[in-house]
C-alpha cells in the first residue's frame, strides 16, 4: 500500500512501486512549504509501525519527532529547503509501540523558478547504529576516566594527595557539584567527617566550611542505605528515595550518588557525589562507573593504609634499633655494612652515609679477623651464629674492646647477616677489678694466716729476749745480742700488724671518731715526720663527719700515706689532707668497689710527687709491691692501709698520673653516733704483782707456757687450757674462783666462750 | 676457718692485747682488767 498525493506518475508504474515499496528505507515525499506529506512508502509502517495513511495527515511527521530533536530537526528542514540544498538529518522519532527510533534522513529539494516546491527523502534506521556508537563512546568515556583516576592514584603516595587529585578527576568526569570521602561510613557514627571535598566555586559542601554533618534523621537514613549495599546509592529523581532534608535545605543537593569504600584493615570511607544545580537522574552507566571508580579508590587507600602502616611500623623499628646501647650493623653476604643504628654510627664515630658501604675489616682492628678474615664468613654461610670478641676502631684510630655477635638471615635468598657490637671497656674494668679484689683476698687470706703464726712465734721469741735480758747483768757481753734479737723481734711484730691489717683480719676497736679533730690532733705528728720541706695544709679538713673506725688504726692508715707522699716529694711541695661528706647510691656503687649506698667521709690525702702510671696504680695496694728503692719501703703501707679502710666498711680510691702527684681518697661510713673519747690507760704498774686466778686458754703451746710462767713469776695462779672446750672443762673442775679470763681469739672450738667474755668484764683477748 | 674468732664483730669492746705482746703490756692489762670487775666464775 502506498500513499499518493500529487507525486510523481511514475509511482503509478505497479513494477516501480514494488520496487519502492520492498527497500529497506523510508521513501518520501512533502511539500517544501507546509511538509505536508504526499508520499510514504510502505516500509514507513514496518519500521515506525504507523500505516501510510497516518503519515499523510497535516503536521503528522513532526508530531512524532522526539521532542528533543524536534526543534533542531524542523529548523534544519526549512534552512535547508529555503536554500535548495540537499540535506543529512540524524534523528529520533517515537514509535507507535513507543519506541525511540534514530533515524538517518537524506533530504533533496527540488525547485521551481528557484523557489522550493517539493522535498524528498530517503529515510534509514540506524538505531542499532547509534546505539553501538553511544555504547562505544561510554565505554571509551569508562576507560578515560579510570585511566585518570588510575594516574591520580599512581601519581601521589600523600593520602591527602591521592584523594584530592582522584576526586578532582570524579568531579569532571560526572560533571557533579560535589564529590567527596569522608568517615566514619557507620550510621551509629554520631557525626561524619568529610575528609576530602572538590566542588565546583558556587557549591562549598561540608569539608570547605569545616563543619561536620551530624548523623541523625534522614541523614542516617541514608547512611543506613549507603552501608547496607554492595553497589552505589542514588538519591533524589528516578531513585528510589528522595535527597534528604537536612542535604537538600543545608546544601542545595537534588541528587546524589554514594557507596561505602572499604580499604583493607582500615575503616571504611563514604565515597559520593552531589548535584546542586539541577535535577539529575544518574545513569545506570554513570552509577558503573563511579561503582568502579569507587573500588579502585579501595584498593588504593588499602595500598596508602599499608604504606602508612609500614611507614610507621618501620619508624617505630628505626626508634627501637636507634635507641638501642648497643652498636647494631646489618650486612650483605659479603659481609659489607647496608645499615647501622645510631649507636654503630656514635661508637665508630662516623656518619651512616659513610659507614654505609664499608666493610667490616676497615673498622674491626681485632687481630684475629684481620688475619683469618674468611673464616667469619664460612661459619656464617654455615648457618653458625658466631660471638668473638674484638677490637673496634673509630674514625681518630683509637680503639675500643668490643663483643660481636654475628647471626645470619636469609631474605629473599640471598644471606644477611646482623651484627651487634657491645663495648665492654666498663666490663672489662669491672672484670679487672673482681680480679685485683679477688687477688688481694687471696694474698690477703695468706698474709693473715702468717702474720698469726708469725705472731705466735714471735710473742715466744720477743717474750724470751724480754727475759734473758731481764736475767742477764748489766755487764753481760750476751745482754746486747738478747736486746738484738728483742729489736728485730719488734720489727717483725710491726710487719705482722701490717700484714693483719692488710688481710682485714686484724682485730679493730671501731670507734666514733671525729675524723676533723683526729686529724687535727695528727697534724703535730705528721709535720714532724714529714720534714720542713714539705708543707702540710690541713685547713679543708671540715667535713664536720664522724666515721665509726679504729682510731688507733685510722691514724696508721694517714701515716702511712703521709710518708708515701713525703718519699713521692723529695724536692719538697706540699701535702693536703681534706675532709668531705658524700652520698652514694646505687649507681655509684659499682665504681666505688661495690660500696653499699649511703653517706660517707671521705678523707683525702693529696700530693703534688711524682705521680703513678696505670701499671704502678694497679699494683699498689699489693703486699710487698713497693716503688722504693731496696731496703727503703716493706711494701705494707698501702696494703694496711687498704685492709683497713675495707674492714671498716669503706673503700679507698686513687688518682693519679705520673708527674701529676696523687690523690688517695678514703671513703668511710659516716656514723651519727656519740664521738667517744679515747681509752684511758691503765694505771698498773709494771712491777705490779697479783694473786688472782687467770684462766688461760691458748693453744699454741709455746706462747701458752710462756704466759703462763710470765704470771706465775707475778704471783697469780694460772690454769691452763688448750682449746675452747678444754678451758670450760678446766672451769668446772676447778672449785674456786676465776677472777680473769686469758682467751686467744684465733683458735678452734671458741663458740660458747663468746658468751662469757661478753657476759663478763673480767676477759682479756690476745690475737 | 669454723670455730675462729677473727672479725671485730666477735670482739666488740673486749680488751685486747695483740700478739706479740710485751711483758709489760701484759701485766698492765691483766690488772687494768682486774680493776673493779667481778670474776669470770665465782667459786661454787
Amino acid at each position: 500500500m502506498t500513499a499518493r498525493g500529487a507525486a510523481d506518475g511514475r509511482l503509478q508504474d505497479p513494477q516501480y512501486a514494488d520496487l519502492v515499496a520492498g527497500l529497506n528505507c523510508i521513501v518520501w515525499e512533502a511539500d517544501a512549504r507546509s511538509f505536508q506529506m504526499t508520499f510514504v512508502s510502505e516500509a514507513a509502517e514496518r519500521m515506525l509501525g504507523y500505516a501510510p495513511a497516518q503519515w499523510l495527515q497535516q503536521d503528522f511527521w513532526e508530531s512524532k519527532l522526539h521532542p528533543e530533536d524536534r526543534h533542531r530537526v524542523v529548523a534544519s528542514c526549512r534552512e535547508s529547503a529555503a536554500a535548495l540544498r540537499t540535506n543529512t538529518l540524524e534523528y529520533r522519532m517515537i514509535a507507535g509501540d513507543g519506541r525511540v527510533v534514530w533515524l538517518r534522513d537524506h533530504v533533496t529539494v527540488v525547485g521551481e523558478h528557484g523557489e522550493p516546491r517539493t522535498l524528498r527523502g530517503i529515510v534509514v534506521d540506524i538505531t542499532d547504529e547509534r546505539r553501538a556508537h553511544e555504547e562505544r563512546a561510554e565505554h571509551i568515556h569508562f576507560l578515560e576516566v579510570k585511566d585518570r583516576v588510575n594516574r591520580a592514584i599512581q601519581s601521589n603516595q600523600d593520602l591527602d594527595a591521592m584523594m584530592r587529585e582522584v576526586l578532582d578527576v570524579v568531579l569532571v568526569a560526572f560533571a557533579a557539584d560535589r564529590a567527596w570521602l569522608g568517615q566514619p561510613c557507620d550510621p551509629d557514627g554520631g557525626r561524619w567527617i568529610c575528609e576530602m571535598e572538590r566542588t565546583r566555586p558556587e557549591y562549598p559542601g561540608a569539608g570547605a566550611r569545616g563543619e561536620p554533618v551530624p548523623i541523625a534523621g534522614d541523614v542516617r537514613d541514608l547512611f543506613l542505605a549507603v552501608c547496607r549495599a554492595e553497589v552505589p546509592v542514588a538519591f533524589g529523581r528516578g531513585a528510589p528515595q528522595p535527597v534528604p532534608g537536612f542535604l537538600a535545605d543545608g546544601y542545595q543537593v537534588q541528587a546524589v550518588l554514594a557507596m561505602t569504600v572499604r580499604p583493607h584493615e582500615a575503616p571504611p570511607y563514604m565515597f559520593g557525589l552531589h548535584q546542586c544545580s539541577h535535577d539529575r537522574c544518574w545513569t545506570p552507566a554513570e552509577v558503573r562507573l563511579f561503582e568502579a571508580v569507587g573500588h579502585r579508590l579501595s584498593d588504593a587507600l588499602s595500598l596508602l593504609h599499608l604504606h602508612r602502616r609500614l611507614r610507621d611500623s618501620e619508624a617505630r623499628f628505626r626508634v627501637l634499633v636507634d635507641h638501642a646501647t648497643d652498636a647494631i650493623f646489618l650486612h650483605a653476604a659479603d659481609g659489607t655494612v647496608i645499615d647501622a643504628n645510631r649507636q654503630g654510627c656514635v661508637s665508630l664515630g662516623l656518619p651512616r652515609e659513610t659507614l654505609i658501604g664499608m666493610s667490616p675489616h676497615d673498622f674491626d682492628a681485632g687481630p684475629s679477623v684481620q688475619t683469618t678474615p674468611g673464616c667469619v664468613t664460612d661459619r656464617l654461610n654455615a648457618g653458625e651464629t658466631i660471638t668473638l670478641d674484638t677490637l673496634h676502631r673509630r674514625a681518630d684510630g683509637s680503639t675500643f674492646p668490643v663483643e660481636v655477635r654475628i647471626r645470619p638471615f636469609y631474605e629473599n635468598g640471598k644471606r644477611y647477616s646482623v651484627s651487634m657490637a657491645r663495648d665492654t671497656t666498663e666490663r672489662r674494668r669491672l672484670e679487672q677489678q673482681f680480679l685485683q679484689a679477688q687477688k688481694m683476698e687471696a694474698v690477703g687470706r695468706l698474709a693473715g694466716g702468717l702474720a698469726h703464726d708469725f705472731n705466735n712465734l714471735l710473742t715466744v721469741v720477743n717474750g724470751c729476749s724480754e727475759l734473758i735480758v731481764a736475767r742477764l747483768a748489766a755487764g753481760d757481753a750476751s745482754r746486747p745480742l738478747a736486746q738484738e734479737i728483742l729489736h728485730a723481734g719488734e720489727r717483725a711484730a710491726q710487719l705482722t700488724r701490717q700484714l693483719l691489717a692488710f688481710s682485714r683480719r686484724q682485730v679493730l676497736h671501731p670507734g666514733v671518731v671525729d675524723l676533723d679533730r683526729c686529724l687535727a690532733d695528727l697534724g703535730g705528728l705528721l709535720r714532724r715526720l714529714l720534714g720542713e720541706h714539705i708543707e702540710l695544709r690541713l685547713d679543708g679538713c671540715c667535713s664536720g663527719g664522724s666515721a665509726r673506725v679504729d682510731p688507733v688504726q685510722f691514724e696508721q692508715a694517714i701515716v702511712n700515706l703521709a710518708v708515701n707522699a713525703r718519699d713521692a716529694m723529695p724536692d719538697g711541695g706540699a701535702l693536703t689532707i681534706s675532709t668531705r661528706m658524700v652520698t652514694v647510691g646505687s649507681g655509684a656503687s659499682a665504681a666505688l668497689g661495690g660500696l653499699l649506698p649511703g653517706r660517707y667521709v671521705v678523707v683525702a690525702v693529696q700530693d703534688g710527687g711524682v705521680g703513678m702510671d696505670a701499671g704502678t696504680r694497679a699494683r699498689i695496694f699489693e703486699p710487698f709491691f713497693s716503688t722504693k728503692p731496696a731496703g727503703k719501703g716493706t711494701g705494707l703501707g698501702l696494703a694496711m692501709v687498704y685492709g683497713f679502710v675495707r674492714q671498716s666498711g669503706g673503700h679507698v680510691e686513687v688518682h693519679s698520673e705520673p708527674g701529676c702527684g696523687a690523690v688517695f681518697e678514703l671513703y668511710l661510713p659516716e656514723t651519727d653516733g656519740e664521738v667517744q673519747l679515747p681509752r684511758p690507760q691503765g694505771h698498773a704498774a709494771r712491777t705490779a704483782r697479783g694473786t688472782e686466778t687467770v684462766l688461760l686458754v691458748e693453744d699454741d703451746l709455746a706462747v701458752r707456757s710462756l704466759t703462763r710462767t710470765l704470771l706465775a713469776e707475778q704471783g697469780y695462779r694460772v690454769l691452763e687450757a688448750h682449746d675452747g672446750e678444754d678451758g670450760l672443762r678446766v672451769a668446772r673442775r676447778h672449785t674456786g674462783p676465776i677472777d680473769l679470763l686469758i682467751t686467744d681469739l684465733v683458735m678452734p672450738h671458741l663458740g660458747g666462750w663468746r658468751r662469757c667474755w661478753r657476759a663478763s668484764g673480767r676477759s682479756c683477748a690476745c690475737c | 676457718m669454723t670455730g675462729y674468732a677473727a672479725d671485730a664483730d666477735d670482739v666488740g669492746d673486749l680488751p685486747m692485747l695483740r700478739k706479740p705482746f710485751a711483758q709489760a703490756a701484759l701485766f698492765d692489762k691483766v690488772r687494768e682488767v682486774l680493776e673493779g670487775a667481778p670474776p669470770v666464775f665465782a667459786a661454787p
